[in-house]
């Protein structure tokens, strides 16, 4: 006789099939497929189909062997993640032009009246002038006008170009002026206006517009000025090539977006924390309401609709009233984003303030007999619906070899980080706690200014490596990797990720030390924060040093720095923590799944 | 002969007679003087545009060369490629200006070591 132990999970159904031989389960084979429909849903039952053939072909035996189904009664938990900006930058007039352009021409600072091209060979001799060079005029052209005015005594202090042709028109200038080319959006440029501009020498950065009184005594400001003026030398900091435009009104503004306040209502009291205060401050409140029975945002305001679209989507997903979800549990990041600039000239970007937040509901109970019904009646196999899903996990998980009771389960998925723990009389508790891959995924997306989805995922999974010629590439650690066929030119000098032996090239502008740092830091951020509160949360006590085994299990336990980025963690506390071995082969997957062939068997639980 | 170490470190550019000082060179020689590389142009013929561009590109000491052919027809090649993997490659007739300053951008680009514009 055939059994299946099925597994639904928030993003993968896993099923374990063992043979009975001699009153004991021989396992035979395991599959996986992507669970359709959103878990505890009638939709999953193709995914448990797709995933039983899975197995069903690995084993070579028929699905009609299959004789029992043991179905998880998965745990009602559903998360999801929003992120909002705390503040923003507002450019009202133009008065700024702070990117990077590769390669600006000339060096030095000028001061003058930004001009049309054409009109600067009718200035008076003496007048200080900054040509503003639109894209239609030719390079060459450009030269010659400002070169025919340099000669005529006009003072030529620098110039502003549309096009990237700033190095070509310095090597055809009589004077060397800095200019800052690249400007995309050049019309824009405030005209007749006293203007600054700056170019470093390569591999410095520019000094006098950075500094707020390098500002005021470019422009004579007075001391309110001054003060006005200092988001502008702020946001040129690490620039290589600056202007800066007086305009009557013009103004450069730091907002802060009223964020909003965060309600937590516990069974130890009620706190209510500004989400301005950073992402420590409301982990700390809810550190003292534990255990939470929900929580709420002030209304009209960022949180307030983060949280209510966190409680819609959930009430959607699980049929109910949105005002009767509650939240069980929050986790909220500090991360910093890149956002355009409103109001910028040439496609400025400024890094904000903004916290992610991932919140996890329990909703009632999920319609497993449903779904139970629905399988009987498609595939015609016999279902029961046995078992606690973190009772099903440790018994899963304890057959990695060299584990022992007691023990603790963390199980890193994409949805949440669960963890439970068995003492030595096989009594288990069991915790939830939101944040998981998923909120990696979105940390990573939004700080790197991703828009797709796929590749945060893939950033998240795979390593980075820099290709430094052509034939070669540079990995994270330094060490160097030579090809022996030349690699695409699409690839070089860029940062790619090693994906499943290809190099996938990453947008241009990313860096590889801060791709690196942005994943490790989401990884450490959601799951070693994670690992700890939940552990703390089922230990004995209350203390992680009563905990000797942790196991990790889970679709994230596979990653290729999460485990050891929490065992190093955990290792503090004394813990041996280590990525699970299911059954000797299977890695960290599986665990439910087998759990539930063995409960049907052993009578364990 | 030249010492090895007497030639200039510059991207070699192989331009039939035709082409010599027409727009199509002076925008590959735009890219090049914009990212601030050196270049020098040969005035060369031949058969086939792969073994042209792999000829100038071997001829440079940083291993880049174009070929720039009559019809417009224009390669990128790095000396380290094979002759039938071109950098990059323009059709002559059914491109625009711009590309070709793209070339020479990008051919300044691979001697910095900096990403390719593609």
């Amino acid at each position: 006789m055939i059994i299946a132990g099925v597994d639904i999970g928030n993003s993968t159904t896993e099923v374990a099939l063992a043979r009975i031989v001699n009153n004991r389960p021989v396992f035979i084979a395991s599959g996986m497929a992507k669970t359709t429909g959103i878990k505890g849903t009638v939709d999953n039952v193709l995914g448990i189909r797709l995933a039983l053939e899975n197995a069903a072909k690995k084993a070579k035996i028929d699905m009609k062997e299959i004789k029992l189904l043991r179905l998880n009664e998965a745990t009602p938990v559903i998360s999801d993640v929003a992120m909002e900006a705390i503040t923003e930058t507002v450019i009202t007039e133009s008065t700024m032009i702070g990117h990077n352009p590769s390669t600006p021409g000339g060096v030095g600072l000028g001061v003058g009246i930004t001009t049309p091209i054409f009109d600067i060979s009718s200035k008076k001799p003496g007048e200080k002038v900054i040509p503003v060079i639109p894209k239609n005029v030719d390079f060459e052209d450009a030269a010659r006008i400002i070169n025919d005015a340099i000669s005529k005594g006009v003072d030529v202090q620098g110039a502003i170009v549309q096009k990237d042709d700033g190095v070509l028109i310095s090597n055809r200038l009589i004077k060397k002026i800095p200019i800052v080319d690249e400007v995309s959006l050049i019309e824009k440029v405030p005209l007749n206006m006293p203007a600054c501009i700056e170019v470093a020498e390569p591999g410095f950065t520019i000094k006098t517009l950075s500094n707020p009184y390098g500002i005021a005594s470019v422009f004579n400001l007075t001391p309110e000025e001054t003060k006005n003026i200092v988001p502008v030398a702020r946001a040129l900091i690490g620039n290589r090539s600056a202007v800066v435009i007086k305009t009557p009104q013009g103004d450069v503004k730091e907002r802060k977006i009223p964020a909003g306040k965060i309600k937590l209502k516990g069974k130890n009291g009620t706190l209510v924390v500004d989400l301005e205060e950073g992402a420590d401050k409301v982990m700390q409140a809810l550190e003292q309401v534990w255990p939470l029975i929900d929580v709420e945002g002030t209304p009209s305001t960022n949180v307030g609709g983060l949280i209510a679209r966190v409680k819609e989507v959930m009430g959607q997903v699980t049929y109910q009233d949105m005002r009767e979800i509650k939240i069980q549990d929050i986790l909220a990041v500090d991360i910093l984003v890149p956002q355009k600039v409103m109001g910028g000239i040439a496609n400025e970007f400024f890094t904000e303030d903004a916290v992610a937040v991932a919140a996890m509901v329990r909703s009632s109970k999920l319609p497993m007999e449903k779904i139970a019904e629905k399988v009987e009646k498609e595939l015609n196999i016999p279902v029961e619906v046995t078992g606690i899903e973190a009772n099903m996990a440790i018994l899963g998980a304890l057959t990695t070899p060299g584990s022992d009771v007691p023990v603790a389960v963390l199980d890193l998925g994409g949805g949440s980080t669960d963890a439970a723990f068995m003492n030595r009389k096989r009594e288990v508790v069991s915790i939830h706690m939101a944040g998981a891959g998923e909120m990696v995924n979105m940390i990573i997306a939004a700080e790197l200014g991703l828009s797709d989805r796929q590749l945060a995922e893939d950033i998240k999974r795979y390593p980075a490596a820099k290709v430094e010629s052509l034939f070669s590439i540079r990995m994270e650690d330094g060490t160097v990797r030579f090809f022996e066929k030349p690699l695409e030119p699409e690839t070089f000098a860029r940062v790619c990720l090693l994906k499943e032996g290809n190099l996938v090239p990453l947008p241009p502008d990313l860096q590889l030390e801060k791709v690196r740092e942005v994943r490790r830091k989401a990884k450490q951020k959601v799951f070693v924060s994670n690992a700890v509160r939940a552990l703390s949360k089922v230990a004995p006590s209350g203390n992680l040093r009563l905990i000797d085994f942790v196991i990790m299990v889970g679709g994230s336990a596979l990653d290729f720095e999460i485990p050891e980025m929490i065992s190093e963690a955990l290792a503090g506390y004394g813990i041996v923590a280590g990525r699970g071995e299911i059954r000797g082969c299977e890695g960290p997957r599986n665990a439910v799944a087998t759990g539930l062939v063995l409960s049907g068997w052993e009578g364990a639980i | 002969m030249k010492v090895y170490e007497e030639i200039k470190p510059a991207v070699i550019i192989y331009c039939e007679e035709e082409n010599a000082g027409n727009a199509y060179l002076n925008r590959i020689c735009e890219g090049l003087e914009e990212e601030g590389v050196p270049f020098e142009i040969v005035i060369k013929s031949g058969d086939e545009p792969e073994f042209m561009a792999q000829n100038a590109s071997r001829e440079s000491r940083i291993g880049i060369g174009i070929y720039l052919a009559k019809d417009g027809t224009c390669l990128l090649q790095h000396a380290k490629m094979p002759y039938n993997m071109p950098i990059m490659k323009i059709y002559g007739r059914l491109a625009t200006a711009d590309e070709y300053r793209r070339l020479g951008t990008n051919a300044a680009r691979l001697a910095k070591n900096m990403p390719l514009i593609l």
